[in-house]
């Protein structure tokens, strides 16, 4: 194909699609593309990305090795756990799989890419779903990637950037979050499109479980938005609700089954991420257009709040989308101040309590910026309603680009520094992890060679956050890796989680406790004593810490000391301490009550009980084998994080395995010699919960196919529907 | 569509526009990854793979424990050392300093009546060494095979050796070390 046949051939098939909306929403996604192309350079990244490509990485191992990863032993951070089926982990997952053709490293960027650069079109979708004119959505899209938050945990640039949060999950829930939003919201008003809506709600859940929150919450506010339709709405939301339930199911039961086997974090109970800011902070931030347009001129603030004095204006006349719009930015609102002063009615949400109430800012971007489009619309209509006489038709023109450039130059010209020097820090972080990066693997090669046990370069908040691969601290630069290590604190809902924060970086005794093997440190700093040195590569040194590592021999001490998920460091950390490194006995626990008993040990507690031989320990695919000789009664400890679903055998019969302090696992055994045999078992029920999903989804477009039919009888002549249901003049209300 | 031939000029383009993404893809660096090294073991024919040592919290072989890069100094420190003090205070000095190496203290079991006097011990713990006791139950707890595996007399109680990451015996010193040893242990330690 020539050049000139290859434009010929794009003109051809953009002329179909060449309203001004979606070719308005096209050219600023090719732009965004253009722009955030940094975010596919292969770095390392000093936030939560690096965690989800951990994630990513392990998932798209599993693949290799046969498996589904939709649940496993995650042994990475803070001593493991069934991350897969704690988490919202479909992003992982599906990116894993990507991961197997071209990376999984690659697979997790280029995701980033794709799901920040093209979200536009997620918002156009959704807000023309809400009901908004095609002016509108094309105006909110074109604006939604300018947000700038205060906090930088929004559906914004920055939650995503190198130089940001690197909220990688979030930006999965980012973009079906409008379509959610909308689709619910038309299903509701029309009873169509319950098939798509049931959908992207159930991919909101297995996607971002905060989002998908909100958007469940929003099925409520699609019936107050219009009080006088409840006889025909509150079926369709309830239906919808149910069906949504239903298609999250294979996310959602496993999560609540297993959920007492993890930690309950003290450090998440309160404070700004749980009970948001307060009206004080968060009123400010709205009467200085924080929420929005932070560290710039308040120009898309002012543009939003006009739209929501336009629908506030016209909410009798009921313009379509307005009351939705207005109903989404008051409930993200209550959400984003918080529990100072809306504790009450918060509380009364259904799972009020497992939420960061912080977060909810994203969607009251989301629904400032639909108002921007509302905005937008209004101020066109106002300028297309003037006669001739009054202004000429090129005269408006140049008033819309007049207004078109105000509106967007401040936040585009901010949002270009932004890229710009997330950029900038991206180029320089590339060449330092060829420098000293490159050294610092090279000692996690040596150590993972050497084998048996955790590598750990400080955490994160102790000496970890002061060493860094060049910009990154080296507790998240070992994510980046597949090893098992500990130090990026506070990532996962693992048993050892608040434990990790307490540890000691200095003392070998609690370095062994945690399975600590090898220590990576800066030339110069002084090593924990009793450590000695290995390697050296550049300015990085490898320490060895004497110990057990992670498999050894142990007796089981009694009573089980009862402990609960939401104190495991107040009430761990003293027998942690009290029991030392590598312990010849160890404390049996009793998990909130459900953990099992195992015989205890009373005599020759000074030495090990036994001794192994031939360990083959793989934690990645949740398995251990060992031969073991006992000369007394005593157990197996392995150094990870105890879980129901860890069987055991021993000379081929089960036997159950105990949790024993801190929060590791142990399999007894009596005397003699024997074969132990541990592996962690998936949950056995994703399968037909998914086909429950599938099954769900079938039901709403079977709902949707019934009601449409009914309409068409009843020709009930709603006008306001979607424009891919009806040419947009029809949606101006008379 | 407009055009009966863009069906099949579709397909190259598509095809143009899927190289485009896998060059970008494949021009964004290289992924995060464990370079290949080859760090040199003790091999389990060395007399240092028959020496079983223990902590209060651990037990190993000393093939084990030696360091896979650089060298290792091994310093045993028998009954009445007390100028194995002076040595070890030397050896901390450096052996954590910029160009550090490994040292590790071997005493034997308190059981063994042959343990070094207490205050060797509370200097390795002022000074950060790792020091690991002989079991005398062991095979390998008899003084007179710990020195040989060494390559010091089978009378020596006290001593020191350098090895090699793969075990091999670089220099050694028998008895209990002169002071002025200390210079040369450090500088055949640091190669």
């Amino acid at each position: 194909m020539t050049a000139r046949g290859a434009v010929r051939w794009l003109v051809d098939r953009a002329r179909p699609v060449a309203a001004p909306g979606p070719a308005a929403v096209g050219v600023v996604v090719a732009v965004q593309l253009w722009a955030l192309r940094h975010l596919l350079r292969l770095v390392s990244w000093p936030n939560d990305l690096s965690f989800h490509a951990s994630m990513v990485d392990w998932a798209t191992g599993r693949f290799r090795a046969g498996q589904v990863p939709t649940d496993g032993w995650y042994p990475r951070l803070s001593g493991g756990l069934p991350q897969f089926h704690l988490y919202q982990s479909l992003p992982h997952v599906l990116t894993g799989l990507a991961g197997t053709v071209i990376g999984p490293e690659r697979a997790t960027h280029l995701a980033l890419w794709l799901l920040v650069a093209t979200w536009p079109v997620a918002v156009y979708l959704g807000a023309r779903a809400l009901g908004l004119s095609p002016l509108a959505a094309a105006a909110a899209a074109a604006c939604s990637p300018l947000a700038r938050s205060a906090t930088g945990y929004g559906f914004e640039p920055y939650s995503y950037l190198w130089i940001g949060n690197g909220l990688w999950s979030q930006a999965w829930g980012m973009w079906v979050a409008p379509l959610a939003l909308g689709w619910t919201a038309r299903a509701v008003r029309t009873g169509a499109g319950c098939g798509r809506a049931v959908l992207a709600v159930g991919l909101t859940v297995a996607f971002h479980l905060p989002t998908a929150w909100f958007v469940l919450l929003a099925l409520g506010l699609w019936l107050l938005v219009r009080p006088s339709e409840w006889r025909a709405r509150l079926p369709r939301a309830a239906g919808l609700g149910v069906l949504s339930v239903l298609t999250a199911a294979w996310v959602l039961v496993p999560f609540l089954v297993d959920r007492w086997a993890s930690n309950a974090s003290s450090f998440n109970g309160q404070g700004s991420f749980a009970d948001s800011f307060g009206w004080r902070r968060v009123g400010g931030w709205l009467l200085a257009g924080d929420v929005l347009d932070a560290h710039r001129i308040p120009v898309l603030s002012v543009a939003a709040l006009a739209g929501l004095a336009v629908a506030l204006a016209t909410w009798r006349r009921s313009a379509p989308g307005g009351r939705e719009v207005v109903a989404l930015v008051g409930l993200s609102t209550v959400l984003f101040v918080g529990r100072d002063p809306f504790r009450l009615p918060i509380a009364a949400l259904p799972g009020s309590s497992q939420v960061f109430l912080h977060r909810y800012v994203a969607t009251l971007q989301l629904g400032l910026v639909l108002a921007v489009g509302l905005a937008v619309e209004a101020a066109w209509r106002w300028l297309a309603s003037r006669p001739p006489e009054a202004l000429s038709r090129p005269a408006k023109g140049l008033a819309a680009g007049v207004a078109v450039l105000a509106l967007l130059a401040t936040p585009v010209r901010s949002t270009a520094r932004l890229f710009h020097e997330d950029a900038s820090w991206v180029r320089q972080q590339e060449r330092q992890d060829r420098d000293e990066g490159g050294d610092a693997a090279a000692l996690v090669a040596i150590a993972q060679q050497r084998g048996g046990g955790r590598i750990f370069a400080g955490k994160l908040n102790g000496a970890g956050r002061d060493l860094r691969i060049g910009s990154v601290p080296a507790p998240i630069w070992l994510a980046h890796l597949p090893v098992d290590a500990l130090g990026f604190t506070l990532r996962v809902s693992a048993l050892a989680a608040d434990l990790e924060t307490y540890l000691d970086e200095r003392s070998v005794a609690d370095l062994d406790a945690f399975g600590i093997r090898y220590l990576l440190v800066r030339a110069g700093q002084e090593p924990p004593a009793g450590t000695w040195f290995l390697a050296a590569r550049g300015d990085l040194q490898l320490w060895e810490v004497p110990g057990d590592g992670l498999v050894s021999t142990a007796h089981v001490l009694g009573p089980a000391l009862p402990v609960g998920r939401d104190a495991l460091a107040a009430e761990l950390l003293p027998v942690l301490r009290a029991q030392g490194g590598s312990p010849t006995a160890v404390r049996l626990l009793d998990l909130e009550g459900r953990s099992p008993a195992v015989p205890t040990q009373r005599d020759h507690l000074d030495v090990p009980p036994g001794t192994l031989t031939g360990t083959r320990l793989d934690l990645e695919a949740g398995r251990l084998d060992t031969t073991t000789h006992f000369r007394t009664a005593g157990a197996v400890v392995v150094k990870a994080n105890w879980h129901p679903r860890w069987q055991a055998t021993v000379d081929g019969k089960p036997v159950a395995v105990a949790a024993v302090a801190p929060t590791w696992l142990a399999v007894p055994v009596g005397p003699g010699h024997h074969h132990v045999s541990l592996r962690y078992r998936p949950w056995p029920w994703t399968p037909p919960l998914v086909a429950l999903a599938i099954a769900a989804v079938v039901a709403g477009w079977w709902w949707s196919g019934r009601a449409r039919r009914a309409g068409a009888r009843r020709a009930e002549g709603e006008v306001g529907v979607a424009a891919d249901e009806a040419p947009a003049a029809l949606e101006v209300p008379a | 569509m407009t055009d009966p031939g863009a069906g099949s000029s579709a397909r190259p383009l598509v095809g143009a526009l899927a190289l485009l993404v896998a060059a970008t893809l494949a021009a964004c660096g290289t992924p995060h990854g464990l370079p290949s090294v080859s760090a040199r073991r003790v091999p389990a024919s060395s007399p240092l793979a028959r020496i079983e040592v223990r902590r209060p919290d651990s037990f190993a072989t000393l093939d084990r424990l030696v360091a896979p890069e650089g060298r290792t100094v091994l310093v045993l420190v028998g009954p009445g050392c007390t100028r194995c003090l002076a040595l070890l205070d030397r050896l901390a000095a450096t052996a954590f300093g910029r160009r550090p190496f490994s040292v590790l203290v071997l005493e034997a079991d308190p059981s063994d009546g042959s343990a070094p006097p207490p205050a060797v011990a509370q200097a390795c713990v002022r000074l950060g060494l790792s020091r690991w006791s002989v079991p005398a139950r062991s095979a390998s707890g008899t003084p007179a095979r710990v020195g040989p595996a060494l390559g010091l007399a089978p009378a020596d109680r006290s001593g020191v050796a350098v090895v090699a990451a793969d075990g091999r015996r670089l220099g050694r010193w028998s008895g209990a070390p002169e002071p002025a040893d200390a210079a040369d242990i450090i500088e055949e330690a640091r190669g």
